[in-house]
């Protein structure tokens, strides 16, 4: 599981390119759910997975 | 009995055997919309001539003695971002506020060949996501009745229609139904088509439905998925029940698991063996991998409006596009990989089992109409395709409807109904729409 500098760095990063896409306010304004989706994707990112867990379900071949 | 408080299964043997007609049952409902919508807003658009057309036709159609089947008469609400022919659909956003689609989603196809009659559409979150609809909570004005699908459940709770459609993505069936006190079902992933229907996340999108019963609810399957499927299983006894409590029991608001446990007891006393269920470890990540991909897929859907016209969003899916563009493909993939894991690990964990089961929601319908509520007990099944149902199990001490969430394996439907309703008959929440006013 990643630390708190982990996240604490990408959710920096998040906002700023947050801030050139859609401005300074705006980036601020989404700041909960840009914090949400940076604690999802370090824990995501932190699974272990193998070569054999492919991203499709299996009933779609 | 008013014929507004009949559920599918009696309106239907009444129009069978002529004591009821199509149009006698839609005025009967179409009265009850204009006494109670003022005070709900379930409705964004009542097809009242439309509808009048179709009743009108099934009338004659029976007194002919042509029946289509079991939905032939019955009028159901349609969730605001399924496509319906000639009708308003507006996805709950002023940017489809005056889109008239040519063409039904495949679903409506299906209830009306069932004999159905599309009585409106009913109110939704913007683009199905979280920014709420002004829809209020048929047992308490003042608290929501969930979303996104908030026009459908509060609809059939009061008794404007039988049955309404809607869909999930993370909880947005069943967590309305079970704020409404009213059965909901969300089928496994991709057994109804969804065709016509706006997408806010594919590969987590579902079709599924409201009614009052589970009766009833396996005739609308029966209409959209065919009767192997829709036609509730006999069980061989009291059926046997794995608990799932961790994550379940520390996000639940203390009286919705006080009322899950009183629930529990019922059910044990009737006969059934409950029995806790350990979660499987992969369980910790899902919450983040469904989050990743409704993001990443939602920002996907609405990427080309987004970049020019963002303010176009209201503000919670306005982020949510925000923050999914930024997703990296690798995180999105990992997101997508991991849940053949989670497929694999509940469905060895329900090994003997004929079901699990959480509470529906984690608190009761909240106060205000701000939030439609908390999806952390249903985004689970969605992201892994699990088929869902709720059954209302009580009231809160304030009133509020609480509910049972029953997980099966994937295409186990007839069986979810044979042991839904086993579950609602031993529970005997009443049936009838609830008096809102």
């Amino acid at each position: 599981m990643a630390g708190p500098v982990e996240k604490e760095s990408l959710v920096e990063r998040l906002l700023n390119q947050a801030a050139s896409n859609w401005g300074l306010e705006e980036a601020e304004s989404m700041r909960a759910v840009i914090e949400g989706i940076a604690d999802a994707i370090i824990r995501v990112d932190s699974f272990n997975l193998e070569p054999r867990d492919e991203p499709f379900r299996a009933e779609e071949g | 009995m008013e014929a507004y408080k009949l559920g599918i299964s009696k309106a239907s043997e009444l129009i069978h055997c002529g004591a009821l007609t199509s149009s006698q049952l839609l005025e009967a409902l179409l009265k009850r919309i204009e006494l109670l919508e003022p005070h709900l807003e379930a409705w964004v658009t009542v097809d009242e001539e439309g509808a009048r057309l179709q009743a009108e036709r099934l009338t004659s159609e029976a007194e002919n003695g042509r029946f289509r089947g079991a939905l032939h008469g019955i009028p159901v609400g349609v969730k605001d971002i399924y496509y319906t022919s000639g009708v308003r659909t507006t996805m709950g956003s002023p940017l489809y506020c005056d889109f008239v689609p040519e063409v039904d989603a495949a679903s409506i196809l299906l209830l009306k060949e069932a004999g159905a009659i599309i009585i409106g559409k009913t109110e939704t979150t913007e683009f199905a996501q979280a920014d709420p609809a002004p829809t209020r909570n048929p047992w308490n004005l003042d608290h929501t009745p969930g979303g996104s699908s908030s026009g459908s459940a509060a609809a059939v709770s009061s008794g404007m229609c039988q049955a309404a459609l809607g869909s999930q993505t993370g909880g947005s069936v069943i967590r309305p139904a079970s704020f409404c006190g009213v059965v909901g079902v969300k089928p496994t992933y991709g057994l109804i088509s969804k065709r016509g229907v706006y997408p806010l996340a594919w590969s987590l999108d579902h079709v599924g439905f409201f009614t009052r019963s589970v009766e009833d609810a396996a005739l609308l399957l029966s209409a959209l998925a065919g009767e192997e499927h829709g036609r509730p299983r006999e069980l061989n006894g009291p059926p046997r029940i794995g608990v799932i409590r961790g994550y379940f029991h520390e996000l639940a608001h203390e009286e919705v698991w006080r009322g899950h446990e009183q629930a529990l007891e019922v059910l044990r006393d009737a006969g059934a063996e409950v029995l806790d269920v350990p979660l499987p470890d992969v369980f910790e990540v899902v919450p983040s991998a469904h989050r990743v991909i409704m993001a990443s897929e939602a920002a996907s859907v609405h990427e080309e409006r987004f970049r020019t016209d963002p303010h176009g969003y209201r503000r919670n899916i306005r982020a949510m596009i925000a923050a999914g563009l930024m997703v990296p493909a690798s995180t999105y993939l990992r997101a997508l990989r991991i849940r053949g894991r989670f497929i694999e690990a509940v469905s060895a964990a329900m090994e003997g089992f004929d079901c699990l089961v959480t509470p529906s929601t984690t608190t009761p319908a909240l106060r205000g109409l701000e939030s439609t509520g908390n999806p952390a007990f249903n985004a689970p099944w969605s992201y892994g395709g699990f088929p869902t149902i709720t059954v209302p199990t009580g009231l809160t001490q304030d009133g509020l409807p609480l509910g049972i969430q029953i997980v099966d394996l994937p295409l186990n439907e007839s069986h979810m109904l044979g042991v839904a309703g086993w579950c609602e008959g031993v529970l005997n929440f009443p049936k009838e729409p609830h008096e809102p006013i």
